[in-house]
């Protein structure tokens, strides 16, 4: 049943996008360590970056589709503060209604990046973009050294700032509004939510991102999961824009 | 801040139909306010004042090619309101004169921006909202501040696809012809 409603919930989640079947259908990823026979040597060493920083670039999707379904799948119950958890039971009771995806409005950070749809890293001296499938949406990643915002204005993706620990890349987000869910569970946060992203890449064809979710007004303490990416070689995003903001609510929950 | 994003449109404006078309398509999106206000760009000439001196030379990438990176705007709209301006009426077959006469005669009912579905290329490269151009040497990402879209160019030498499904956006290649880049969309 669990899995016949994630079978069920997944192309719904989906539905609503109008998918461009894959352009470039027979392409060939360029800079792909590769063996004999072309198939990509995905435990390659990571590549670095003319700086000689771990370079992230690609092609990149969740292997792992329990995170987007429950981000505390790991963790069991996450620390959740009393009006958070009547809201996640009021959700699961309901079937997951009311989700911004019934009217075409984004995820957040924790669910674009746990979702199992492809996003691309394009990575930049001072800047590294995120340029996720779903909903045709990009985050900016600042690496300049610039601090968060203070009192920022609440957004959908927030404000995000990044460094490199050693290998690891970090990165730091704020300025959320309370509209996203952490997963497609109904874990809810506030506008206090802030979340830390680090990003290890042990070799060519996999990351390893730890999320982690501080909200103080939504949980009492951090907490989060560490999702396994996976490299997509010989593929390309396709475009995807949310134009039926109808049928989704009447078709999940209740 | 929804004031300081109509104070952009409207410092271009130049009629009050054209204000009241940009204060409806702003009012259809959730403008973000400008967060880090007071930060200033690195790598901008500057004159000893601070201002940037936009006449400067412009920069060349590490492989020599021009770098269209940084953030960019149509200083005008009027060529978001009409892609003819300036030139002869486009050459319209019957049905795309028919079309567009009831655009025009139904004050632009049916515009995609009603439902939030994005502009297409020429729009979103003529409106007067910002823009930025991320350039690697394999794709020149652009994104768009209207709806948070982006756009790839590959300049990875690979040609155009075949039209399988129509897209908002379509496919789009570049490759440098001199100092100028060429891109060229389809699907």
């Amino acid at each position: 049943m669990k899995i016949l409603e994630a079978v069920v919930m997944g192309g719904i989640l989906l539905s609503p996008c109008a998918p461009a079947p894959a352009q470039w259908m027979n392409l060939h990823t360029q800079g792909v360590p590769r063996k004999a026979d072309g198939k990509p040597n995905l435990s390659a060493p990571a590549p670095k970056t003319a700086d000689g920083k771990p370079d992230f670039s690609g092609l990149w999707q969740s292997t792992e589709r329990k995170y987007v379904d429950n981000l505390a799948s790991d963790t069991g119950q996450p620390p959740s503060l009393p009006w958070a958890d009547a809201f996640y039971k009021k959700i699961k009771a309901s079937n997951g209604a009311g989700r911004p995806q019934e009217r075409c409005l984004p995820h957040g950070v924790t669910d674009y990046d746990s979702l199992p749809m492809p996003w691309r890293i394009v990575q930049t001296p001072s800047n590294i973009v995120i340029l996720y499938e779903a909903y045709n949406h990009y985050r900016q990643i600042f690496m300049d050294g610039r601090a968060l915002p203070k009192d920022p204005q609440p957004t959908w993706m927030g404000y995000s700032v990044g460094k490199f620990e050693g290998d690891t890349l970090v990165v730091e987000s704020n300025g959320f509004n309370d509209e996203t869910w952490l997963d497609d569970d109904g874990h809810p946060h506030t506008e206090a939510l802030r979340v830390t992203e680090r990003f290890r890449r042990p070799d060519f064809g996999h990351i390893s991102l730890q999320l982690i979710v501080d909200d103080p007004k939504a949980y009492s303490k951090p907490w989060g999961a560490t999702v396994p990416l996976g490299l997509l070689v010989d593929d390309e995003l396709i475009e995807n824009i949310c134009e039926n903001e109808k049928d989704l609510g009447h078709i999940i929950g209740k | 801040m929804q004031a300081l994003k109509y104070a952009r449109s409207l410092a271009y404006a130049s009629g009050a139909r054209l204000l009241m078309g940009a204060m409806l398509l702003g009012a259809t999106l959730a403008p973000v306010s400008a967060q880090w206000l007071h930060y200033p760009t690195p790598g901008i000439p500057r004159l000893p004042n601070g201002k940037a001196t936009l006449a400067a030379p412009a920069p060349k990438t590490a492989d020599g090619k021009p770098d269209l990176s940084g953030i960019w705007r149509q200083p005008e709209d009027k060529y978001f309101r009409d892609l003819s301006y300036g030139t002869q009426p486009p050459a319209m077959l019957p049905w795309a004169a028919k079309l567009f006469q009831d655009r025009k005669g139904n004050l632009e009912k049916g515009h995609p921006s009603e439902r939030c579905l994005g502009h297409g290329v020429t729009d979103y490269d003529t409106l007067a909202t910002l823009r930025r151009f991320v350039q690697t040497p394999g794709m020149i990402a652009i994104l768009y501040e209207g709806y948070t879209h982006y756009r790839q160019v590959f300049m990875d030498g690979r040609p155009l696809p075949p039209v399988t499904q129509p897209s908002y956006l379509g496919n789009s290649v570049g490759k440098w012809e001199g100092d100028t880049l060429v891109v060229q969309t389809n699907g």
